[in-house]
């Protein structure tokens, strides 16, 4: 199959479906990784680095249609493509994760997202590098909360 | 990370007094449905499941307030929970294992996969078992969807098998004075 083929796979109602139910990304992220569609996604991905920037692509080509959906939301099939991205490339997963979370009407996708962007703070606060603490991020009363400014150095010692 | 913090959660506790996770509001905070959409959602998702033959499911409610299978049980439908916590609640708690011919109606079905406990229902009401086959009838939430009765074992793939049950009555052979 090629990436088209899962992607097709990945974002009908019968995948999201099988996804929606679960009650937390611990769940979420089990099932995934037992899904037959997601590893053999995940294994023709892997290595490839047009692959996976494909893989980043169709998280932002999905993004802007998860208000207009009135069905599901692809919220299922963007956390697919998270959850191999965070599997094949730390870099690319943070790009995406930022991106998830300023969306709107998605549950897993952001869940995920936040827990590679936390830990992407805890590996930057580790190595003593510019990245925010938790501590200074923004509180009042009606809160936004922007993401805080990517510092790619700790990704990339990271995967050294 | 505080609960409390930014006023956005209120703190759960288990009858020990432990407090229970929750997930962090920032991940919340922007996920909101209505009810109409969870409706067309919920009315999918079974229709899926009842064209791959489940066919005893019935739609009890849908809401568009966070909560999960064990936020309906375990936080009287105020709270999203994870899974990954019911081990600790249920002990927290002070509920016992008790086997499936013990079941009665108000106790707590917990669903695994690959040994994994991956899902929560409330035991509804227990019948005659039709030959080896028990017969018995949960309520449970189905992830961001509605809340669903159903048998026993008709939960989505994903959801897993029933394979532990659970109460806090005491004694757990209570029903045999009755």
């Amino acid at each position: 199959m090629t990436l088209s083929d899962y992607f097709e796979e990945i974002e009908s109602l019968e995948f999201q479906i099988q996804f929606t139910v679960l009650s937390g990304l611990s769940s979420v992220e089990f099932a995934l990784a037992r899904n037959s569609i997601v590893t053999s996604m995940l294994d023709l991905a892997k290595g490839d680095v047009l692959l996976v920037q494909e893989l980043y692509r169709r998280i932002s080509y999905l993004l802007p249609k998860v208000a207009g959906e009135t069905k599901l939301s692809y919220d299922e099939s963007i956390i697919a493509y998270l959850y191999c991205l965070k599997k094949t490339d730390p870099l690319w997963a943070y790009r995406a994760s930022e991106i998830i979370w300023d969306t709107d009407g998605l549950l897993w996708s952001r869940w995920l997202a936040y827990k590679i962007i936390e830990f992407q703070h805890q590996v930057d606060a580790s190595l003593n590098l510019s990245s925010p603490e938790p501590s200074s991020y923004p509180i009042n009363d009606t809160p936004t909360y922007p993401v805080p400014k990517i510092s790619f150095q700790g990704i990339l010692m990271e995967t050294a | 990370m505080s609960l409390q913090y930014f006023g956005l959660q209120k703190p759960i506790f288990a009858r020990n007094g432990w407090e229970i996770p929750q997930p962090n509001p920032l991940v919340l905070e922007k996920f909101r449905q209505t009810e109409e959409l969870v409706s067309i959602q919920t009315v999918e998702l079974v229709d899926e499941l009842l064209r791959k033959g489940k066919t005893e499911l019935h739609i009890r409610s849908v809401s568009a307030h966070m909560y999960d299978c064990v936020g309906l049980i375990f936080a009287n439908r105020r709270s999203w929970i994870d899974i990954e916590h019911i081990d600790n609640i249920l002990q927290h708690d002070g509920y016992q294992p008790v086997s499936i011919d013990d079941l009665v109606s108000g106790d707590v079905v917990v669903y695994t996969l690959a040994k994994k406990r991956v899902h929560v229902g409330l035991v509804t009401n227990v019948m005659p078992a039709m030959g080896s086959v028990p017969n018995i009838r949960v309520l449970s939430k189905w992830g961001k969807h509605g809340e669903v009765e159903h048998r026993l074992e008709d939960v989505p793939y994903y959801l897993g098998e029933p394979s532990e049950y659970w109460s806090e009555r005491a004694p757990h052979d209570l029903k045999r004075l009755f």
